[in-house]
């Protein structure tokens, strides 16, 4: 429920709820739930009163004090995609998969701006629309190396 | 070669002769929950798409259709256990309702162009003549809102998703208005037909004729008015108090026909006795058309008719399809439709509820038929009370930038404005900053910057513009995630 979400201190009530299912913070909580979309966390969380950004704005919050911003990153990308385009991935590509590869990024790099070079995920974005990845490919964690090179493209580090 | 039994899509494709049998098993003969249990989700999909346009042609004959009709319901109930939606069910279901205000509307046209044809009647003066062109007007009213609502039905089909339920929904809203619509003005109509009789025979002055007339129209344009804003709760509140506009109708048509009686009694000797005798016959026949109607769609599958629905208009006869039954329960199950305007849209058929119960409608629907005008329910259902104050309206897609989503198809129907979404004004909490998404002041800057950041910079990644359907998708996407309520509704100034 929007009013009920939005009301009151949510940090403080996402924090509880992780507490309560046994987790010192968010992050260890969703680490136990690889891939899992931000909407479903939220549900799990609270099933009225939690949105899938709220779960976002905390991991990240909670992982810029912990310097573990850069795998958040790959971790919030595994669950974007997994969520984008569940059919797997498609090659070679059509408009439609395109489209679909294009957006399922930019819902994942619109609250992550600050840890990301614009122009750098543009491009890597743009070649991994084109990618000749597996058909049916998804990672399965932000340890895929498919990931972890594509993160660090975004970041504006060239692979090693 | 895959077995043509588990390959329903391969069969209905190419339909060859040697396939044939297998078509005609599931068209003609009722399949198994083992027969649906099967199939792949694409071929069940394909398989309940091709049983719609089955269902849907005309030259079937009842039997046959009745078959097909059991398999669909089969099919369906094997969706739902799947727990996978079925886009081509949600769209038929919305159709259905469409095609009935379709039909009606074009019964109800034929009419008035009889009234056009007569120069004698209500054109034998520009006073009487208005009410003749006005009604035109409401029925091309009816007509642009279920085209409205089949541009919304498209849009649905290409968005797919929660935002697909959304706008189809948007579609049930204007065909629902165009039933209530259609339910006043079918009266109105019959109406005009005893004035264009009467406007023939020199028993009644103009100047009362017309006294009479401007007074039920505007009782009759009230209804239409509450339903020009298409929102879902007034629609429904507004279809409460059609039965009771309908019953005022035929009174004023009875009264007319009384002072006709008392005018013939003082002209019989002298006047035109004869022009009033078979006035009085039409007037009979017209009559009728005060009775609510069963749905267009429903002339095969008469259920028994109840007499006795309590009201003050008559109930001759109700004929409700299982078909369009199915339609209001599949709505209601996802999501499409409310229980309340679900159950109006019932009652606006003359649908009982112990008609209701030997069907299976969601309870929530039954209970609603069960308890009278659904105004009171309303109120219970809709905290924030229809009609009353309510929380302002938002455009999901940034008035500012009209210009940039009229390029990519959102004109017409589809219009910026028909996409708002109602908020309380929600308490801000002010700690932590840095990214959080904040209520109230800020929601309309911060949102519009948010959706137009993500539009443009997919569009840059694409080289292309988005398609409406695209938008949409993201938008709902941007919305799930903030929990905004997936509802549309139109804009209504603040």
């Amino acid at each position: 429920m929007f009013q009920k979400t939005w009301s009151g201190d949510w940090h403080a009530r996402l924090l509880e709820r992780a507490q309560r299912l046994g987790y010192d913070t968010v992050t260890q909580y969703v680490a136990d739930r690889v891939g899992v979309y931000l909407v479903e966390l939220a549900k799990e969380l609270g099933s009225d009163d939690v949105a899938g950004i709220q779960v976002k704005y905390m991991l990240l919050e909670e992982a810029i004090r912990t310097n573990t911003v850069p795998r958040l990153l790959r971790d919030l990308l595994v669950r974007e995609l997994r969520h984008g385009i569940p059919e797997g991935w498609q090659y070679p590509p059509d408009d439609a998969s395109r489209s679909r590869v294009a957006r399922t990024i930019g819902r994942w790099e619109i609250d992550l701006k600050d840890h990301l070079d614009e122009d750098a995920t543009l491009v890597a974005s743009q070649d991994l629309m084109e990618a000749e990845l597996p058909v049916g490919w998804l990672p399965d964690g932000p340890d895929d190396p498919i990931i972890v090179a594509f993160v660090d493209r975004c970041r504006g580090r060239m692979p090693s | 070669m895959p077995d043509p039994l588990s390959s329903p899509a391969a069969v209905s494709s190419q339909g060859s002769a040697a396939q044939h049998s297998v078509v005609g098993d599931v068209d003609t003969q009722c399949v198994g929950e083992a027969f649906a249990q099967r199939l792949t989700d694409d071929e069940l999909e394909q398989m309940i798409e091709h049983l719609i346009q089955w269902r849907d042609r005309l030259d079937f004959s009842p039997l046959a259709r009745e078959a097909v009709i059991s398999n669909l319901d089969v099919l369906a109930a094997e969706s739902v256990r799947r727990g996978r939606p079925s886009a081509a069910l949600d769209r038929s279901a919305v159709q259905t309702l469409i095609r009935d205000a379709t039909t009606d509307a074009k019964a109800l046209a034929g009419i008035l162009q009889q009234l056009v044809a007569n120069r004698d009647g209500l054109r034998n003066h520009p006073l009487t003549e208005r009410f003749l062109e006005q009604a035109i007007d409401h029925l091309a009213w009816v007509a642009d809102a279920t085209s409205a609502a089949t541009s919304y039905v498209d849009l649905a089909t290409s968005t797919g998703g929660q935002t697909g339920v959304a706008v189809l929904s948007m579609a049930v809203t204007r065909a629902s208005a165009a039933q209530v619509g259609l339910a006043i003005l079918r009266p109105w109509c019959a109406f005009l037909q005893l004035h264009d009789r009467v406007a023939m025979v020199p028993l009644l002055q103009l100047e009362h004729r017309y006294r009479v007339l401007d007074r039920e129209q505007r009782g009759m344009q009230a209804v239409l008015a509450q339903l020009a804003g298409f929102d879902p709760d007034y629609v429904a509140l507004t279809s409460a108090a059609v039965p009771d506009r309908v019953a005022a109708l035929a009174a004023a048509f009875d009264e007319m026909l009384a002072e006709i009686e008392r005018a013939e009694e003082i002209h019989r000797r002298v006047m035109q006795l004869q022009l009033a005798a078979e006035l009085m016959t039409f007037a009979a026949g017209l009559r009728g058309m005060f009775t609510m109607s069963g749905p267009p769609s429903a002339m095969s599958f008469p259920m028994p008719a109840v007499a006795g629905m309590g009201s003050t208009v008559t109930l001759s006869q109700v004929v409700v399809s299982a078909e369009w039954i199915a339609a209001i329960r599949h709505l209601v199950e996802i999501g499409a439709i409310s229980a309340v305007s679900a159950a109006e849209a019932l009652r606006l058929r003359g649908f009982t509820s112990a008609m209701a119960q030997a069907t299976d409608l969601p309870q929530s629907v039954k209970d609603l038929l069960g308890e009278g005008p659904t105004t009171d329910a309303m109120k219970v259902t809709n905290a924030a009370g229809a009609g009353a104050a309510r929380a302002p309206r938002h455009h999901i897609l940034p008035q500012e930038e009209r210009a940039f989503f009229e390029e990519r198809g959102f004109t017409g129907d589809l219009d910026i404005d028909h996409f708002t979404v109602e908020l309380e004004a929600a308490h801000h909490q002010a700690q932590h900053g840095g990214g959080n998404w904040r209520m109230g002041r800020t929601w309309p800057g911060e949102w519009n910057r948010l959706v137009m950041e993500r539009l443009r910079r997919d569009e840059q990644k694409l080289r292309r513009r988005l398609t409406a359907a695209e938008i949409m998708r993201e938008v709902e996407a941007l919305m799930v995630l903030r929990d905004i309520p997936l509802r549309f509704l139109p804009y209504r100034g603040q």
